[in-house]
């Protein structure tokens, strides 16, 4: 079984606002990076099934050298290849569009085998979930968004999936995509043997030209650019229930609720 | 200042020579709408989005098309706010949503109008949904938006980023956009007129997905759409949640949660709230035990009210919140349960004298 996971480095979600907000940006920052939440867990079912089943687990980023740190996580967990796909698009700002980011990925994967493709259901960063939808489109692949669970036999996969007000069960046939979501697994941590290995063994890097030899026309055209980022400023004036006992100040919260309600 | 930076950013490219590109590949300034229904009424949100979709069809210059899928009656309902035309696909096999078979079926109707705009509510499925015909058409895509506006030469759009810290104003060049907003932030705007109602003749395909079982969740309002979340967390001390529940049913609200919570088991990863959970954005946010760790305040900051519910004083939850109660929550909420049901009685028989 050949499977792909892709792999996104992300501010720490415990990073300060203004430092998280000017890496995002591009400005330089000093900040805490890491593996995205969601495609650690990612990584994490792509190595269950690999237990499971055999095979391979390699691991797919369109980043700048400086942006490493979360293949180098993959590895250290148990991946056995990564590769990047170096950034060479003139934007200064780490926002990527993440239609561009599934024409680039897809143009990647036609190159490679593959059984199973794992992504995060989204980036903590930028919000945004295109990626997986938009490739399992460019490589017309089946999809499973919000993936909780997942079974494979023979040359089938089956999906639990959350979806709006409950849950869902569906199958389909290999080769498919899978965007993991919280609830999936709890991923196992990367070992300092792990680490290790990873400095050992490096990352592969790819040019766009490699994948594709009219790169330069394929992608240089963004769908979509960010001009500014906002800091969204929430002035709150706090109020503190008056009152000594705990009975008073449940009787302050109360009508606090109520005048809320209108 | 920032209007003009995004005009001024696509220099080089004035609007007439943009529509006259995308006149080319057969795009209209035409906007659509997706409509959202469950047991043959529309949702609210789908009358803000018509209501949205009107003021941008006015900007453009074009028309407003909504698409219905599945079967509903009532279409009329979206005359009275601006539609100009409802592209209805009546096909049973529409009413539960799979993405495969509505992403081909809109793919369609997009294929026909060549809208230059189509709006999507912020939903799991409207967010999906754009991702894919954005890939399928070559245009453009943004999830979540809060703001759109309409410049000659594309969409500009805001959208919350960094777990709502941060709003990112982002241009759309490429059309046609597929854009999914969060529609309660837009008003209602009523409208006078009818709309031409027209079946489309689209042969519904047959989905790639096998066995399919569909369950319910047991919460009566789901939590990313309640007005009033009660959330706890680490305070809690444990998996009983049921004051909480008790306060949530009172005030109409659904149970959330903080990640030290789910962790620990006391609640389902889907009650999460926060950064790698879900982002809320109710009128009344009630922090229970909770800290305010960044991780949680990135998923409830854009609350309208945020109450804080703390033993420790230097909680940092409490300088975000409107209103705080230093104390035991266990001791505090069964008063301030029991406050509310009397003081709404009294006021319900003062109502009835």
């Amino acid at each position: 079984m050949e499977i792909v996971v892709l792999v996104k480095q992300v501010p720490d979600t415990n990073a300060p606002a203004e430092v998280a907000g000017a890496a995002l940006s591009g400005e330089p920052a000093d900040i805490p990076w890491t593996i995205n939440p969601h495609d650690e867990m990612a990584v994490e079912e792509a190595l269950r099934v690999k237990e499971a089943h055999g095979g391979r687990v390699t691991l797919l980023s369109f980043s700048r050298p400086e942006e490493f740190d979360a293949l180098r996580i993959g590895i250290a967990m148990g991946a056995d290849r990564a590769v990047a796909i170096i950034d060479e698009l003139k934007s200064t700002s780490r926002y990527r569009d993440g239609l561009l980011l599934s024409r680039i990925f897809a143009a990647a994967l036609k190159t490679m085998r593959f059984d199973l493709i794992i992504a995060g259901q989204k980036a903590v960063d930028d919000d945004a979930g295109v990626v997986g939808p938009a490739l399992a489109e460019k490589l017309n692949l089946p999809f499973f968004s919000m993936v909780v669970g997942q079974e494979i036999s023979g040359n089938r996969v089956r999906c639990k999936r959350l979806v709006g007000g409950g849950r869902m069960e569906v199958e389909a046939p290999l080769p498919a995509l899978l965007l993991a979501t919280r609830g999936l697994n709890r991923p196992r941590y990367a070992t300092m043997p792990g680490l290790r290995r990873a400095t050992r063994q490096g990352v592969e890097t790819w040019r766009l030209r490699d994948i594709a030899p009219d790169a330069q026309h394929l992608f240089c055209d963004q769908p979509s650019r960010l001009i500014a980022l906002e800091p969204v400023e929430s002035q709150r004036d706090l109020t503190m229930a008056r009152g000594d006992s705990p009975r008073e100040k449940a009787e302050a919260l109360a009508r606090y609720l109520l005048s809320d309600q209108g | 200042m920032k209007n003009s930076l995004a005009v001024n950013a696509y220099v080089g490219k004035p609007h007439d020579e943009h529509w006259e590109y995308q006149k080319c590949r057969g795009y209209t300034k035409n906007v659509l709408v997706v409509a959202r229904h469950q047991d043959g009424r529309f949702k609210r949100e789908t009358f803000h989005l018509t209501s949205l979709g009107r003021t941008l069809a006015n900007a453009t210059g074009g028309e407003l098309t909504v698409a219905v899928l599945g079967t509903t009656p009532q279409c009329g309902e979206l005359a009275g706010f601006g539609a100009d035309r409802i592209d209805l696909v009546e096909d049973q096999a529409l009413n539960d949503y799979l993405v495969d078979v509505h992403d081909r079926v809109l793919g369609a109707i997009v294929k026909r109008e060549k809208p230059c705009l189509v709006l999507f509510e912020a939903t799991f499925s409207g967010r999906e949904l754009a991702a894919v015909l954005g890939a399928k058409f070559n245009g453009s895509v943004a999830s979540g938006c809060t703001a759109i506006q309409y410049w000659d030469d594309g969409f500009e759009v805001l959208r919350p980023v960094l777990g709502g810290r941060f709003k990112a104003r982002l241009h759309l060049s490429a059309l046609p956009a597929f854009v999914a907003v969060r529609s309660r932030s837009f008003p209602l705007c009523k409208a006078e007129g009818a709309a031409k109602i027209v079946s489309i003749p689209v042969k519904v395909p047959r989905t790639r997905f096998k066995n399919i079982k569909r369950e319910t969740s047991g919460q009566k309002i789901a939590l990313d759409r309640a007005d009033v979340v009660v959330s706890g967390g680490r305070g809690m001390g444990g998996p009983d949640f049921s004051l909480l529940e008790a306060l949530a049913e009172l005030l109409g609200g659904a149970v959330g949660a903080s990640r030290s919570a789910v962790d620990a088991d006391w609640r389902p990863v889907s009650d999460q709230v926060g950064q790698t959970g879900l982002v809320v954005a109710p009128d009344l946010y009630i922090a229970c035990g909770i800290s305010g760790a960044s991780q949680h305040m990135a998923g409830m900051s854009a609350s309208k009210r945020i109450v804080a519910i703390n033993k420790d004083s230097h909680a940092p939850i409490f300088s975000k919140a409107d209103f705080g109660v230093k104390g035991d929550l266990f001791e505090i909420l069964p008063h301030a349960i029991e406050t509310i049901k009397r003081l709404r009685s009294t006021s319900n028989q003062g109502a009835t004298t």
